[in-house]
């Protein structure tokens, strides 16, 4: 947590500094995110529970910087009536290609209204630091103007409870139209979420998990400014996850229309 | 685990092997008859028949060329490459003459000064 806060603050600072020094923002984003989740596998056992996610993210880059205010409600449908959980964090990242095929990307997210329940399996803060290399081919497969764009992608990220995943990524990208598919798996966590105790810190936010995430994106560019960019993700749970169907859309504004590595 | 890096770095080979370097990008786009009349890691001459002034292409951000090879990146997406052709060829050669140099396929992804 302390690595967290202390690059939290780095990035704050850094952020200030930019805009001290008026260097002007490349671009400006805004994305909602809906999940829903029906089936959850749980230690071999399927269970049928209800759980949605609003997800409201607004994000400003400064060159490779980006700064988020990130907004969270869940909830459990009619048919369970529960009390909403909310929080809102902020998030901090940063990423910029380091070669002529490689990109690489670090995030932070740090909740600023805790108010969601941490033993909830929709518990927000998940993903507290996210670090991640992507490989490219930049002039793509097949023709100049037709080229198909391939990626491999590896990270890893870990949430405040010291629960540390792993992920690998390939995907394919094609005149806006984009699929990829990404495992994950955790490296450690409880291993059994069923038999939960009031010691096991961190609840379902610190259970051992594996899923595959396969999605599916279109980038409509609205000129060179403007992008709006549609998603639709589902999860394949493997062990102690669920088959999350997230539908994202996003705006992105760019001030400067492409940057120059 | 050890199977999902060893399936990590053979994709990362894998995309290294396809990623052909830009010159051979370009060399397959040439009209019959152009000539490479010089060709380094940061540079690529060409020369086409009956056209006295040749075609300086060039990955180096400072150099004085007539086709700049370049990376961008918007975030959200990964980096690509770009052809841009600068004012220097703009005024050294009309943009019909372009055409016997390069194919029209090039010249569609070649942005304009």
């Amino acid at each position: 947590m302390r690595l967290v806060t202390s690059m939290a603050w780095a990035s704050c600072v850094t952020f200030v500094m930019s805009v001290a020094n008026a260097s002007p923002l490349t671009d400006f984003s805004a994305e909602y995110a809906f999940m829903r989740i029906d089936r959850v596998r749980v230690a071999d056992e399927t269970r049928t529970p209800k759980f949605y996610r609003h997800t409201l993210t607004l994000q400003a880059g400064i060159d490779g910087f980006t700064f988020g205010l990130i907004g969270v409600r869940t909830d459990r449908g009619a048919e369970t009536p529960a009390e909403p959980e909310s929080g809102l964090m902020l998030s901090l990242g940063y990423s910029a290609p380091i070669s002529d095929w490689l990109l690489w990307e670090a995030r932070a997210r740090v909740p600023l209204t805790p108010h969601t329940n941490e033993r909830s399996p929709l518990y927000a803060a998940d993903a507290d630091l996210l670090g991640k290399v992507v490989a490219f081919a930049p002039d793509g497969w097949g023709p100049l103007n037709l080229a198909v764009s391939p990626s491999l992608s590896a990270g890893a990220m870990v949430n405040r409870f010291g629960r540390l995943q792993l992920f690998f990524g390939a995907g394919l990208w094609w005149k806006g139209l984009g699929v990829y598919a990404t495992g994950l798996t955790s490296l450690r966590g409880i291993e059994n979420p069923l038999a939960l105790g009031p010691e096991d810190v961190g609840g379902w936010a610190a259970v051992e998990n594996r899923l595959v995430t396969l999605s599916v994106s279109y980038d409509l560019d609205l000129g060179m400014q403007h992008r709006l960019r549609f998603e639709a993700r589902k999860n394949i749970p493997l062990s102690n996850a669920g088959n999350d169907t997230v539908g994202v859309l996003t705006y992105r504004f760019f001030f400067d229309a492409e940057i120059a590595p | 685990m050890k199977r999902a890096w060893a399936t990590f770095v053979c994709g990362v080979s894998l995309l290294t092997t396809f990623d052909a370097f830009a010159w051979e990008r370009v060399k397959a786009e040439l009209r019959p008859g152009v000539r490479v009349v010089r060709e380094t890691e940061e540079t690529l001459i060409v020369q086409a028949p009956e056209v006295e002034r040749v075609i300086v292409l060039s990955r180096s951000r400072d150099a004085d060329c007539d086709i700049r090879v370049d990376l961008r990146w918007r975030r959200g997406g990964t980096p690509y490459r770009v052809w841009e052709a600068t004012p220097t060829l703009k005024r050294a050669l009309p943009l019909p003459i372009w055409g016997r140099f390069f194919s029209v396929r090039f010249l569609k992804v070649l942005r304009r000064p």
